[in-house]
């Protein structure tokens, strides 16, 4: 493994660059990227079809229902919110796999899942726990099923939001606990635990990381209506359809969700490589590392 | 991986017929983004302003103002975009204003007939259209997604939507990069630490790209930071000069530089 070569060109990038990096990694990538959401999200994606069959039955018709739109719009509402959610704990693979593609050609999602295992249990403790999304299917399962709303999609929502709110502070958990197996807990040693390992890398790049957390929703949105509106253009074009019917809800609204958080994750990865070179000199430390490799394989 | 093992980067490198190369920040999707909505506003600006216009030739001229109105709505929609690019060097108004550029994929500014054609061609990269009865319209396809232009974008290196493969054309980037001179090394201690270096000292090609990263980084790095850093390289250096085990590591990295790039150049700072 040569510590300064990598499969992305390591330098200081833009908010904008970034995103569009993204995308090539994403192209380049493709297979193993949506192989290791699968991992993630499928488990959750399942949950959520089963938390929301009964908002949106197979069986309605929807041509023939009352207040259609309240409840699609219910439908895709609540998908949204705990799509959300669970977000960085689905892609906690994707960000694995991303981060030892840098050093490696092509991982095997097996060796990925392996390293990952050791770091599992901190990060199902701090997403699942931490960041509610515990809570937040707890939430979904306690909905009742007889009225039009609920306190409990009222408190899903702000649990949600403040889940955003705490992303948006402090996005690169994920990164800590997976790349840098930070621990939870220093115990006897001197390790830098999760907590202020946050603390140090997320308020060196206070600004740009609030930057990237507000245009990365707007693109979220964009992206997520662009793959919507897209598989509805190829239903229309394919099957001569364009009314509004319970499958394509149901399949299209989480398909395009997940998309989109495959492609975000991709993006925080390399926002999280970007503060790293900006605030730490890491572009610098692997040259010096590889260079002191090096030395050291040619002796004195 | 792209081809020849080169790590992905949003540059390209083109070789003109000169045989002069240039290196070009390449403009993706987002970047381009904000460069069309601001166009956008300003289309719709100008046809409010014609629609005024027309309102107000409405009582002279009667009907024909309407016939001025659709006029200017079908050049704003079809040659806005071509005809600014045309005249201005390949930058619309939203494009100056987020600094990209259209170029011809050889690197010489886009010609009249690629840029016209190029933004013609942008209904198509607006698709697939969802039709509007989705909507409880009629059955036109009126709702843009984008995704064709999105897709097309990413799947090639150079972030070509279907009008720019069509016309040969790119989009880039006008940020000029900031070329870091000598970087200065201001501890008078690395000068003196470079005497007792080596009087042979050769480095590889690599290492000696390494000591210039880490001499115009340090700065903006706090002092543990680059003790850190330096370590890794500094350690098996003193092992290898003999030199005493307390040596500050950032200081014998310095010092290696002040050799390599200043002393043993003649170009010594006063």
């Amino acid at each position: 493994m040569h510590l300064d070569r990598t499969f992305i060109a390591i330098r200081e990038r833009g908010l904008f660059d970034t995103l569009d990096l993204s995308l090539q990694v994403c192209r380049l990538h493709a297979w193993p990227l949506l192989g290791a959401l699968a991992l993630g999200a499928v488990p959750f994606a399942l949950l959520n079809y089963l938390l929301t069959d009964w908002i949106l039955p197979g069986d309605l018709d929807l041509a023939a229902a009352e207040e259609v739109s309240a409840v699609v719009l219910r439908f895709a509402w609540t998908m949204l919110l705990l799509v959300t959610l669970e977000a960085p704990l689905a892609a906690v693979c994707v960000t694995a796999y991303l981060g030892q593609a840098m050093f490696l050609e092509a991982p095997r999602l097996r060796e990925v899942v392996g390293d990952l295992g050791r770091c599992l249990p901190q990060v199902f403790w701090c997403q699942l726990v931490g960041r509610g999304v515990f809570l937040g299917l707890l939430l979904a399962v306690l909905i009742p099923r007889d009225s039009l709303y609920s306190g409990q999609e009222v408190f899903l929502a702000l649990l949600c939001l403040a889940a955003l709110v705490r992303r948006l502070t402090a996005p690169f958990l994920n990164e800590i606990l997976v790349l840098e197996k930070a621990p939870l807990r220093a115990g006897r040693t001197l390790t830098v635990t999760a907590g202020q390992r946050s603390r140090l890398l997320h308020g060196a790049g206070a600004g740009s990381i609030m930057n990237l957390g507000l245009v990365a929703a707007v693109v979220a949105a964009l992206l997520t209506l662009s793959a919507f509106g897209a598989s509805l253009c190829l239903r229309g074009m394919l099957l001569e359809n364009w009314s509004w019917d319970v499958p394509l809800f149901r399949v299209g609204v989480p398909l395009s969700l997940w998309l989109t958080v495959l492609f975000l994750s991709v993006a925080r990865f390399l926002a999280y490589l970007d503060l790293r070179i900006r605030h730490e000199g890491w572009e610098v430390e692997l040259r010096m590392r590889a260079e002191g490799m090096r030395l050291a394989e040619e002796g004195p | 991986m792209p081809a020849a093992g080169l790590p992905i980067d949003t540059t390209i490198e083109i070789v003109t017929p000169e045989n002069i190369t240039f290196h070009y920040q390449l403009a993706g999707p987002f970047r381009r983004l904000p460069a069309y909505v601001i166009d956008v506003c300003l289309q719709a600006l100008l046809l409010v302003g014609v629609a005024l216009l027309a309102a107000a030739l409405a009582i002279g001229i009667g009907a024909a103002s309407w016939a001025i109105w659709l006029l200017a709505q079908f050049l704003l929609s079809w040659f806005y975009g071509g005809l600014c690019e045309a005249y201005w060097n390949g930058q619309t108004p939203g494009k100056r204003l987020m600094g990209i550029r259209v170029l011809a994929a050889n690197g010489r500014p886009v010609n009249a007939y690629q840029a016209v054609l190029r933004n013609i061609l942008r209904v198509v990269d607006t698709g697939p259209l969802i039709s509007a009865e989705v909507l409880g319209g009629p059955p036109v396809p009126l709702i843009p997604t984008f995704a064709i232009g999105l897709v097309a974008m990413a799947c090639n290196r150079r972030f070509q939507r279907l009008g720019d493969l069509v016309t040969h054309t790119i989009v880039v980037v006008e940020d000029r990069p900031w070329l870091p001179g000598m970087a200065p090394i201001e501890d008078p201690r690395a000068v003196e630490l470079a005497e007792y270096l080596p009087p042979d000292l050769r480095v590889s090609r690599s290492m000696a790209r390494a000591l210039s990263h880490y001499a115009e980084r340090r700065r903006f790095l706090s002092p543990a930071r680059r003790r850190e850093i330096a370590r890794h390289l500094a350690q098996p250096l003193l092992t290898r000069f003999d030199l005493p085990d307390n040596t500050s590591y950032d200081l014998l990295l310095c010092a290696m530089y002040h050799r390599l790039f200043i002393a043993d150049h003649g170009d010594v700072a006063p």
